[in-house]
């Protein structure tokens, strides 16, 4: 865990934007509408991302044309056993951490997939080129 | 010399060492598909180049006549993720690493289940990948990470089930066994 602790100036309410990039987003037949995976929520530190009350999707995505956002709010990352703390850097002064409880802040799988479930896409960007991958039942012929 | 063997030799310098799986050291150029004619001794069809985590000096050729189709196309898209550039997430990340890929490249090819669906590939910030199935309402996630260590998670009806470390890859065909159970798709039905 890092030396600081959760940040209760952000509220459990507080939208949290992460940028997708478009091979991490797939159509859901089931759902009819497009879904992240849950490798969105892993990184090899810390979760970075931005609160959006402190920021705007056009100035989160003014340099990445390509890249979707997905959405979940602060309290349920908290309600998964993560921390959310401050993080703001030059260029994002919104940017923020999502901490999970392995090292170097990496969150467990059971949290990344929560997260998932919880996330929405608020900004989707259909992928260039050929469509997202699917699990196709015609790959089962050998 | 066989075919293949001549196909490397022409086409880049170094080693080329070849069993079930080939390996071609030392490659002079990126490439990503290729090419071999059938031959006489050893028939090899559309044989697999993987450039393994954009590193050029180091590639495998994988002779597809021993492999299952779910597992080419998994090796596909395992090539679509490896040749991701520096800072493909927007926070600074690089590709899959070697070991990642070595890893993701092992799972692929060990498991000897001809019938199967082919993964999902997906890249994970700091180097790793993820490895994605879903049948019925079970899904297994193989996350590689990026010094090659595997962890999994299972989901049933899309809630978390169970997640743990793989350290063997007998460990993958059982989750694999969970995945395609009759349970799942009766579940489904």
């Amino acid at each position: 865990m890092p030396k600081w602790q959760d940040d209760q100036t952000i509220g459990n309410h507080e939208r949290l934007w992460r940028r997708v990039h478009p091979i991490q987003i797939t159509f859901d037949n089931d759902l009819g509408e497009p879904r992240v995976s849950s490798g969105v929520f892993s990184t090899g530190d810390g979760l970075s991302v931005s609160m959006a009350s402190e920021t705007t999707i056009e100035a989160l995505m003014r340099n990445y044309p390509e890249h979707s956002v997905v959405e979940f709010e602060a309290g349920v990352a908290r309600s998964q056993g993560c921390i959310v703390v401050r993080d703001p850097t030059p260029d994002d002064p919104a940017h923020a951490l999502v901490w999970g409880p392995k090292s170097r802040g990496r969150l467990n799988k059971t949290q990344m997939e929560t997260l998932r479930n919880a996330a929405r896409l608020v900004l989707y960007r259909q992928p260039t080129g050929e469509g997202p991958q699917s699990t196709n039942p015609d790959s089962n012929q050998r | 010399m066989n075919e293949l063997q001549q196909f490397a030799s022409a086409r880049y310098t170094g080693t080329v060492m070849y069993g079930g799986t080939v390996v071609v050291e030392n490659v002079s150029s990126c490439f990503i598909t290729a090419t071999v004619t059938s031959g006489s001794v050893l028939t090899y069809t559309s044989p697999i180049v993987s450039n393994l985590g954009g590193y050029a000096q180091w590639s495998v050729v994988i002779p597809t006549r021993a492999l299952s189709q779910w597992q080419i196309q998994g090796i596909k898209r395992l090539n679509e993720v490896l040749s991701l550039p520096k800072n493909w997430d927007s926070y600074g990340s690089c590709p899959p690493t070697h070991a990642a890929a070595n890893t993701a490249m092992d799972l692929l090819t060990g498991i000897d289940i001809d019938y199967f669906v082919a993964p999902r590939v997906v890249p994970v910030s700091g180097g790793g990948l993820q490895l994605e199935w879903e049948i019925g309402v079970r899904a297994l996630e193989l996350e590689i990470l990026n010094d090659g260590s595997v962890e999994y998670l299972t989901t049933e009806r899309r809630e978390p089930h169970e997640e743990g470390r793989i350290r063997m890859l007998n460990e993958v065909r059982s989750l694999f066994l969970w995945l395609i159970s009759p349970g799942s798709i009766q579940m489904a039905a």
